[in-house]
């Protein structure tokens, strides 16, 4: 028989989650880390900087506009998409818009743990084993594996 | 909450740069970063542009090869929804007027 993926899609259109309670547990975890990090005060925290990315890079007064007027709108969005994914942990099927808020969520600890690690382009060689970082970069990839099939189960 | 965005919270423009601006309107960049992945990118064009798999295929490996790529261009109010809403999915985006190339 093979094996299903973590999130595909059923011969019935319908969104299946095939993930035991150990990795459900872990992205509950995970998302409760996410929030945590996009709800501390606003500091120098590059993790913080890369969920609220420049939006004028040539002109810093208008930037300082649009964070004022969109921070706490682009972190609602963020909490809105992680209890779209809290809710959808809980049961096997989503619907493509819960989908849609579990990859944005998905990303975000991309983003946070790539930041974290400093990912860099092509820096896609395993850990070494005795990289006290290491679990964190499979996290990642598990994460990457995820969204990757999440795409797929849009795509088809 | 996308809707409250446009109402409430569009930065006012003078007259006399809204004249400018339908000559010169705006654009929204997509960086080059290492962490998002080239599907995502790719789904996230579509979805939000509403562009086909070529087009937004084409537009991802800009972004990958060349550093960047122009994903959307219009008024000031258009490019900022646009650039929060590939915040929104975790790109990194900016805008800038159209031919004020540099940096």
């Amino acid at each position: 028989m093979r094996r299903r993926l973590p999130i595909d899609r059923a011969r019935d259109g319908s969104i299946r989650i095939n993930l035991d309670d150990s990795a459900r547990e872990l992205l509950l975890r995970l998302a409760g880390e996410l929030e945590a990090v996009d709800s501390a005060d606003k500091t120098g925290d590059p993790r913080m900087r890369r969920l609220h990315p420049t939006a004028y890079h040539q002109d810093p007064e208008h930037d300082e506009e649009f964070q004022r007027l969109m921070f706490d709108e682009l972190r609602a969005s963020r909490a809105a998409s992680l209890q779209q994914t809290r809710d959808a942990l809980l049961s096997d099927t989503m619907t493509e818009d819960q989908l849609m808020g579990f990859m944005r969520t998905l990303n975000s600890l991309r983003l946070i743990l790539g930041t974290q690690l400093d990912v860099a382009e092509g820096s896609d060689s395993e850990p070494l084993d005795d990289d006290p970082a290491a679990p964190f970069h499979y996290l990642y990839e598990y994460l990457g594996y995820l969204l990757e099939c999440s795409v797929q189960a849009l795509s088809s | 909450m996308i809707s409250s965005f446009t109402a409430s919270s569009t930065i006012t423009e003078k007259t006399s740069d809204q004249d400018v601006a339908l000559d010169n309107p705006w654009i929204v960049l997509v960086w080059n970063d290492p962490i998002n992945l080239m599907s995502y990118v790719t789904f996230v064009f579509q979805k939000l542009f509403g562009y086909s798999l070529e087009k937004a295929t084409e537009l991802m490996l800009d972004v990958h090869e060349k550093g960047r790529a122009v994903v959307s261009a219009g008024t000031r109010e258009k490019a900022e929804l646009d650039v929060f809403r590939l915040h929104e999915h975790g790109l990194w985006a900016t805008m800038q007027r159209d031919g004020n190339e540099g940096s």
